[in-house]
């Protein structure tokens, strides 16, 4: 084996037939970059690296379990029932086998009775974006106020 | 975009529900997981801190067996790491992975620096995509949050009789669920002052402009139904063109 400038050193002047450029700075090859967004390419733009967009915004990310959210979502209604005996209104979506829906109130108009209980024959969530209330035969116009609460 | 699907109630009256459906999170092919993200700012940006910035549910690559087997806190750093690699490859032009539902605020998107968000996997709330907007992330404590704040309040309408149906208050959107009654959203409107005593109909007045009128039902206490200062505002609540445009003119009610 031979120290540089040996008998075994070589000093390229051509490559592939054609003469070598002359480098930039001594001992590093010049080399121009093939051009293009193919593989092993470099897209290039008037003698600079054009560099993409950066659309990775996050700093960081969480799966359930790794941050913490309230223990429950709470959803207020209210009605008011003049003549019809039931209705149905809508309310954001919810899992219905972790919701509960209640009514927390109820007075009635031109009627003495002061049990609420006793106008509301009905208080039900009726799927994931519905609750339909019913109610007895109360005369005048009977208000429900309506809760519905979801879990987790 | 939250997903319409029509079903019928108990009573056999036709609905529209929201929520994710088993059928499009087992529709999954091999080798991908129904997944729901949304993302919030970290640090105070735009006047707020934590807003909302978009939301996406599709199907993701699934996490490799050396990730599902891991237990506990080395689990959950794993599931973080691949929630990472995943949400990096959806933006509000596209995502690598097939898409079921997008929602997104791009003035947000656009404002918010590299590194600048926090990327939640929200997939076990069911909810449907498009119900974070009014929510708020704390960076200091990670924790979603929906405060008193973020609450929006609603009225449903009849769209025959122009009734007030019910009235709501929620920390997600209500979409329109029942056929023939449209909800509103009236936060930040005059409206929203009444609202709890907003009963009677919409209807048009007798100087050719719509109106609201209020309810004159006394209650058995000897309540009204809506108080004098409900009243003064829903009388003299300017009507939002836009609310009125839907409701249709063949059931315009003169009072």
């Amino acid at each position: 084996m031979s120290g540089i400038g040996g008998p075994d050193s070589k000093d390229l002047t051509k490559w592939n037939g054609t003469a070598v450029a002359s480098p930039d700075t001594a001992g590093f090859p010049k080399v121009t970059i093939k051009a293009g967004t193919g593989t092993g390419e470099l897209s290039l733009s008037s003698g600079t690296v054009t560099v993409g967009t950066n659309n990775d915004k996050t700093g960081y990310s969480l799966t359930a379990g790794s941050y913490s959210v309230r223990a429950s979502n709470s959803q207020r209604t209210s009605t008011s029932l003049s003549g019809a005996a039931s209705t149905t209104w809508t309310i954001s979506s919810v899992t219905t086998t972790r919701a509960q829906c209640a009514h927390n109130g109820a007075e009635a108009g031109t009627d003495t009775d002061t049990v609420s209980s006793r106008f509301i024959t009905g208080n039900t969530l009726t799927n994931a974006t519905t609750v339909t209330v019913s109610r007895n035969s109360a005369t005048g116009t009977v208000i429900i106020q309506s809760e519905v609460l979801e879990f987790y | 975009m939250a997903i319409p699907q029509v079903t019928h109630d108990m009573n056999g009256q036709q609905v529209i529900v929201y929520t994710v459906p088993q059928s499009i999170m087992d529709a999954a092919q091999g080798g991908f997981v129904y997944l729901h993200v949304v993302w919030f700012l970290r640090r105070q940006m735009l006047g707020t801190t934590g807003q909302w910035i978009g939301e996406w549910a599709g199907y993701a690559p699934t996490p490799s067996d050396a990730i599902l087997k891991r237990q506990g806190d080395a689990r959950l750093r794993a599931l973080d790491r691949w929630t990472q690699q995943v949400q990096r490859q959806i933006t509000p032009y596209g995502a690598a992975w097939p898409t079921v539902a997008s929602a997104w605020n791009i003035d947000t998107y656009e404002a918010c620096p590299q590194g600048g968000a926090v990327c939640l996997d929200v997939t076990r709330f069911g909810w449907p995509v498009g119900d974070h907007v009014w929510h708020r992330w704390d960076d200091v404590r990670q924790a979603l949050d929906w405060p008193d704040s973020s609450g929006h309040r609603f009225i449903e309408i009849d769209l025959r009789s122009l009734r007030v149906v019910a009235q709501q208050h929620s920390h997600r959107p209500v979409r329109d669920a029942v056929p023939g009654q449209k909800v509103f959203d009236i936060t930040g409107t005059m409206f929203e002052h009444a609202w709890g005593g907003i009963h009677g109909r919409f209807a048009l007045m007798e100087n050719g402009l719509w109106g609201f009128d209020p309810d004159n039902t006394a209650l058995a206490s000897g309540r009204p139904l809506v108080l004098p200062s409900e009243r003064k505002v829903l009388t003299e609540a300017r009507i939002d063109l836009s609310l009125i445009g839907v409701l249709p003119q063949r059931d315009v009610i003169r009072v």
